[in-house]
């Protein structure tokens, strides 16, 4: 069923998509989007607006897209994924700079979500190595 | 589609797949919405909690359906989810005796639910005579014979608990109470659980069965997400079930130690 050979890869991206799928039900499900925003932000007073109960609900929808498609990247062959996985680790890249600066600013309390975006960008780009999909390898 | 070139086939599965989108939509993803359409339903954390679950049971029996559609027919599926839908059917009639609701919309799409599987089923031709394979699980991989052993005693040990602690599910959590409709939902999942025990028992005669170790992995790769989450913004493991946690932590063990050990072989 999963066409990666490499096992590294798949455990990787294992790992990646169940923290996809907790991001996802994180943010898409009021109580645990309450909770989660009060244990991370200073300024978060506790009131879950309807807009920015869309706004969260659409971040875990855009995690849920992604681990559909990590699920994807599993089943199909490997060059079927390769701007996929591109896309992730530029995507990951992103989001850790973005982690750090809000951490560092003092905005964001729990320092969860910086390490793991982190690691996330890290584990992505041993996927696209080990894949033999980094640019250099496949042009 | 399928595999297959009946459109019978192909048409009874797509609207059976669209009838499992559509609850898991609404029960897991627009729960407000759901309770509102059922004025029986109290709008507490209880039922919210258990509507939820039902709903993510829903997108396992879609997966099946999607896995289905890419790999071909599989008559594992059907053990599985005929049983568990007819016991739906039986679960919302006694729900609606109880209550005396008179919203029908799910009865009748779930009995229509059954009839299209039924319908798919059939036109299938496969036999209905179920093969002895020849080492149990249909595998000598040990390591994975003992992770579907596992799930066995597992399932076991969650049907024998219920019938020792009905109203259990929301006894051991502190954020539940015990009500009338908390215990009917708890009924429900025992129907599935139920219904997983005669998918894992066919498995054991027939050999494993890739549809069955995907939909019990998908199913499990939810649950432990969301038993992360609580972990995660609760700050700890004491503000929810232990005992549920530590059942599903290990199905998802037994689950994905199978479908990693067996996933060449489907």
């Amino acid at each position: 069923m999963i066409k990666i050979e490499d096992n590294v890869s798949i455990v990787l991206l294992s790992i990646a998509l169940v923290f996809n799928l907790m991001y996802a039900f994180m943010h898409i499900f009021d109580p645990f989007a309450v909770l989660f925003l009060d244990g991370i932000s200073q300024s978060f007073n506790g009131e879950m607006t309807a807009d920015l109960d869309a706004m969260v609900s659409n971040v875990g929808w855009f995690f849920m897209i992604f681990a559909i498609g990590i699920l994807m990247t599993l089943i199909v062959p490997k060059e079927e994924s390769a701007v996929f996985l591109r896309l992730m680790v530029i995507a990951t890249f992103i989001t850790s700079i973005r982690m750090i600066a809000y951490y560092m600013d003092g905005q964001l309390v729990d320092p969860a979500p910086m390490v793991l975006s982190i690691l996330g960008f890290i584990g992505f780009s041993i996927v696209l190595r080990r894949l033999g999909l980094n640019k250099g390898t496949t042009l | 589609m399928f595999k297959t070139d009946d459109r019978v086939t192909q048409i009874c599965l797509f609207l059976a797949g669209l009838i499992f989108m559509m609850y898991a939509g609404l029960m897991a993803f627009n729960t407000g919405f759901f309770i509102e359409r059922y004025p029986t339903f109290d709008n507490d954390a209880t039922n919210r909690y258990f509507i939820v679950w039902f709903g993510l049971n829903n997108i396992m029996f879609l997966s099946g359906i999607y896995y289905m559609g890419y790999k071909g027919l599989n008559r594992g599926f059907f053990v599985f989810t005929v049983p568990a839908q007819v016991l739906t059917v039986v679960w919302i009639i006694m729900a609606q005796m109880r209550t005396g609701g008179d919203n029908y919309t799910g009865l009748i799409l779930v009995i229509l639910s059954v009839a299209l599987l039924m319908i798919a089923r059939l036109r299938m031709n496969e036999p209905f005579s179920y093969v002895k394979a020849d080492v149990a699980w249909g595998t000598s991989d040990s390591v994975a014979r003992a992770a579907l052993y596992g799930s066995l005693a597992l399932q076991l040990v969650i049907l024998v608990g219920y019938f020792m602690q009905p109203n259990g599910l929301m006894e051991n959590n502190p954020n539940l109470e015990v009500t009338e409709a908390g215990s009917h939902f708890a009924l429900g999942l025992t129907f599935l659980n139920v219904s997983v025990l005669i998918a894992l028992l066919y498995q054991l005669r027939t050999g494993f069965n890739g549809v069955l170790i995907t939909m019990g992995l998908v199913w499990h790769i939810m649950f432990i997400s969301i038993v992360m989450v609580n972990v995660a913004t609760s700050q700890g493991l004491d503000n929810g079930d232990p005992l549920l946690a530590l059942a599903i932590t290990l199905g998802f063990i037994f689950s994905a130690t199978a479908f990693f050990r067996l996933q060449k072989s489907f």
